[in-house]
């Protein structure tokens, strides 16, 4: 059921860094090849979208469906492997490190054109990364480039970055910037690029040309002729924008879409009897918490929140919530990264000696009513988590239950996702359930860092000074076998320390149409061979 | 009349502005910041205040009131933040879509309903009355979410007769279709929607018009009618049936901003590109422009669903039809 391969071997780190997520959803890893065929050329694919794009450009799109699709008609520098751990050459065929590490230069390959057929050079990457750096624009991911100082085009097909700091994860910022055509918004004036109509009919140099988006309908993608690893073998592939979940799965049933890549579980168990549809389960990148507020009375002590994670049967969550559909979690780096260690003792479900971590910690039933107090205080807390997430939700009320057997008492508070955002990002509650998102990058500072708990992730208010040593090594540690060793000792005491009760990651789910073939869905993307995709020629519908 | 007019669509104004100064400030109000929902990463607060100062939230809120009312008063809805494009943009989109589909609704479910209720009341008490008395209460009561989904399961999914969501079918089949084709694809799918959208309605109006009728048909008049011995069917339709016509016309006025509301449920399910998704979605990102320039398009829609009644009413009844001389308008007197 976990599928994903973990190559050790590639050459260059990557970082998780955390998206707030939102929903039940996000992109995951873990492969699955149906047999190789190299059918001929040809056929469409309708892929299912629950919700329309923002924009179709690298610069402007912030939804997740949006970037999918803007990952077709743009490449990039370099291809993120499967695993996070590395990268395979792209529009660059290779690059290298100066001797002091601070100039990184690419060799772009010779043949590669935009979609209007102009040629792409060094000087669209020398344009284009100046653009994701203007503060005009605002790119969300606008800091990954603060170390690059100066990208200049040494020659038609050479470009070089100068950094003006030496770390583990500068290829992955350079190929931040997803290089965007010259020819078109070079003369555009900086305060008219975030408006300007390239970002809704986008020319790019990727497998697939933009054809045409009727909003709130569908955008309509075609195979790239010129696309410099030959032309994908699917001739189209439309993203039909269809926001009922009940109409979605239906579609899938009648053959009018062919593949959805964000089913929800109930949806999921519905389609098992659809013999025409493969359906595929990868681990995903999202992972599920309770968060304790370190800061607060109840929670300040480490083994108080041991207790509270002793008393939570998280085997029974993952059976009966989840329903078999994600794996119980000890650590903050996910499993399917290079940094993750597999051993982190767990904590395990022991509501026996929980309760005796409590009576030491002088908690315990001196009224005999029934509940825990300490110098007259009830242990008494409210768990907020947000609304639109049944799961969240559920878990919220089968830890209630698991709390009061403890003699516990919590209340759960659900609220809008935005409210609930603004609350814990002001460290306005006592305990909550709530979700990351893994990214691309292995950094624990921004949610772990005692200096983070002036920021916004460092929710929970944590603060280990030896975490804080060790991950300040950690991020700037080139040598991945000294930083995994760092990277390990940090999860260790993170676990330890029970901030945060994990409690698991959650698998995506994906229902195809069995016609298709080569397709590889991992963790980290869904699309990342889309290029390769086919159809059974004799099989083909459209 | 046309003074009359004037002066409702004269007193429109203050309402229109009152609803959306509230709905300004409400709106701002609601916890959640933009910056932060457009911001997908490890997001800067250095970024973050970029992307308000772009938006311009940075400024403070009256002044942002009156910016957003000077450019409104040019006829400028501003920039999206979510598609970064101008409001307006999205309104051309978005309305027309909206409006053909509540048109269709709306003409199927007055010419159906009445239809269905004048014929339930002449054949009164027999098996026909029966069943549409039935089957009007089973459709009113049905809330408009399940019986759109029941029509997708039973058309699209069941039977297979007909397209499950989108406005016309994807582009790439479309365009090759001859101009009748497009005709009859486009019809097959506004079928569903238009359906879900009007059923219930319609029930409902049918359930009025067999009422209205129903006392027409006991009226003096009509009575009158008979006894000089016209035919039945001029007592109905030309003597009965008009008089039966006059309440349905509030329900038009009544039902015009409900069908242009009440659509978000029906556009989201069958897929349909109207302004009901453009107003929810906006809602939930914060776009504050969009989801004031909504706010303002359906107040507008609202007040002119009510004008268009008051009109018809009194082209359609002569007793409050306003005296071209008078200067007062005659809301007096309820039609009977």
């Amino acid at each position: 059921m976990f599928l994903h391969s973990l190559r050790r071997q590639l050459p260059l780190a990557l970082g998780a860094s955390l998206i707030l997520f939102a929903g039940c959803g996000g992109e995951k890893s873990g492969t699955e090849s149906p047999p190789a065929g190299h059918g001929a050329a040809g056929g469409t694919m309708i892929i299912g979208m629950d919700a329309d794009a923002d924009a179709l450009s690298p610069l402007m799109s912030s939804s997740s469906f949006a970037n999918d699709i803007s990952g077709q008609i743009f490449a990039g520098l370099a291809k993120t492997n499967p695993d996070m751990a590395g990268y395979s050459p792209w529009l660059a065929e290779s690059w290298e490190f100066s001797n002091d590490r601070k100039e990184l230069t690419f060799f772009l390959r010779k043949d590669v054109y935009w979609h209007d057929g102009v040629p792409f050079t060094a000087e669209d990457v020398a344009f284009s990364v100046p653009l994701y750096q203007s503060p005009e624009i605002a790119y969300g991911s606008m800091r990954w480039l603060q170390h690059i100082t100066e990208v200049t085009a040494v020659d038609s097909y050479t470009v070089r970055f100068r950094f003006d700091a030496v770390y583990p994860y500068q290829l992955t910022d350079a190929n931040v910037a997803t290089p965007l055509p010259k020819h078109i918004l070079g003369d555009v004036p900086i305060a008219e690029i975030p408006t300007h109509p390239f970002h809704r009919n986008p020319v790019g140099t990727g497998p697939f040309k933009f054809v045409n988006w009727e909003p709130q309908q569908s955008i309509e993608l075609e195979a790239n002729e010129e696309f410099f690893l030959g032309r994908p073998p699917l001739d189209r592939v439309v993203f039909k924008i269809v926001p009922s979940q009940t109409n979605l799965v239906t579609q899938l049933r009648t053959g009018d879409i062919d593949f959805y890549p964000k089913l929800r579980p109930e949806a999921y168990e519905e389609l098992q009897d659809v013999d025409r549809l493969r359906k595929l389960q990868i681990p995903s990148r999202v992972y599920y918490y309770l968060g304790w507020q370190n800061a607060s009375p109840f929670f300040n002590d480490r083994n108080v929140r041991r207790a509270l994670t002793m008393a939570i049967d998280r085997e029974s969550i993952v059976k009966n919530l989840v329903k078999g559909r994600g794996e119980i979690l000890d650590t903050p780096i996910l499993p399917f990264l290079w940094a993750h260690d597999p051993d982190v003792p767990a904590i395990p479900y022991d509501p026996e000696r929980a309760k005796k971590l409590l009576s030491e910690a002088g908690w315990a039933d001196h009224d005999g009513d029934g509940w825990l107090d300490r110098n007259g205080t009830p242990f008494e807390f409210t768990m907020k988590t947000n609304e639109n997430n049944d799961l969240r939700k559920d878990i919220v009320v089968v830890v209630q239950e698991m709390l009061a057997k403890i003699g516990i008492r919590m209340h759960p508070e659900t609220m809008e996702f935005t409210v609930f955002i603004a609350q814990t990002t002001g460290k306005d509650f006592e305990a909550m359930c709530h979700g990351w998102k893994q990214g691309s990058k292995v950094d624990l500072t921004s949610i772990w860092h005692t200096q983070s708990i002036n920021d916004r992730f460092n929710m929970v208010s944590y603060s280990n000074s030896r975490v804080d040593e060790l991950m300040d090594r950690a991020v700037t540690e080139i040598d991945r076998d000294k930083a995994t060793k760092l990277w390990s000792e940090v999860q260790r005491l993170i676990a330890a320390d029970a901030a945060y009760t994990f409690l698991f990651t959650l698998d995506d789910l994906y229902a195809i149409d069995d016609r298709f073939q080569n397709v590889e869905l991992t963790t980290y993307s869904w699309t990342y061979n889309m290029h390769e995709w086919s159809v059974d020629p004799k099989r083909r519908k459209y | 009349m046309r003074g009359v007019l004037l002066r409702r669509l004269l007193g429109t104004i203050p309402l229109l502005f009152g609803i959306s100064t509230l709905v300004f400030f409400l709106a701002h109000a609601a916890p959640g910041d933009p910056a932060l929902l457009f911001l997908s990463d490890d997001s800067d607060p250095v970024v973050a205040a970029h992307l308000r100062h772009n938006f311009g939230l940075d400024r403070p809120l009256h002044e942002q009131y009156f910016r957003w009312l000077a450019r409104l008063a040019h006829g400028d809805f501003g920039h999206s933040f979510a598609q970064k494009r101008p409001v307006s943009d999205i309104l051309m989109e978005a309305v027309p879509n909206t409006l053909l589909l509540s048109g269709v609704s709306l003409v199927l479910l007055f010419a159906g309903g009445i239809g269905v209720g004048v014929l339930s009341a002449i054949r009164k008490g027999t098996w026909l009355d029966r069943i549409t008395t039935l089957l009007s209460f089973f459709f009113y009561s049905m809330p408009s979410f399940w019986l759109a989904l029941m029509l997708l399961l039973l058309f699209s999914y069941h039977f297979d007769w007909l397209p499950a969501s989108q406005m016309h079918s994807l582009s790439f089949q479309y365009e090759s279709l001859s101009w009748w084709g497009k005709l009859g694809d486009r019809i097959a799918h506004i079928t569903l929607p238009a359906l879900a959208l009007s059923l219930g309605t319609l029930a409902g109006v049918a359930r009025y018009a067999r009422a209205g009728m129903l006392e027409a048909m006991q009226q003096d008049f009509v009575r009158t009618a008979r006894a000089k011995g016209l035919p039945e069917r001029t007592v109905i339709w030309k003597h009965a049936f008009r008089n039966a016509l006059l309440p349905m016309i509030t329900l038009l006025g009544l039902y015009i901003p409900f069908l242009i509301s009440g659509a978000v449920i029906v556009e989201t399910i069958f897929a349909w590109p109207g302004m009901g998704r453009v107003a929810i979605a906006a809602i939930f990102q914060r776009d504050y422009p969009v989801v004031m320039a909504t706010t303002i398009l359906s107040a507008c829609l609202v007040v002119l669903g009510s004008l268009v009644a008051d009109v018809l009413y009194s082209w359609a009844d002569p007793r409050i039809r306003v005296p071209s001389d008078s200067r007062v308008a005659g809301t007096g007197g309820t039609p009977r």
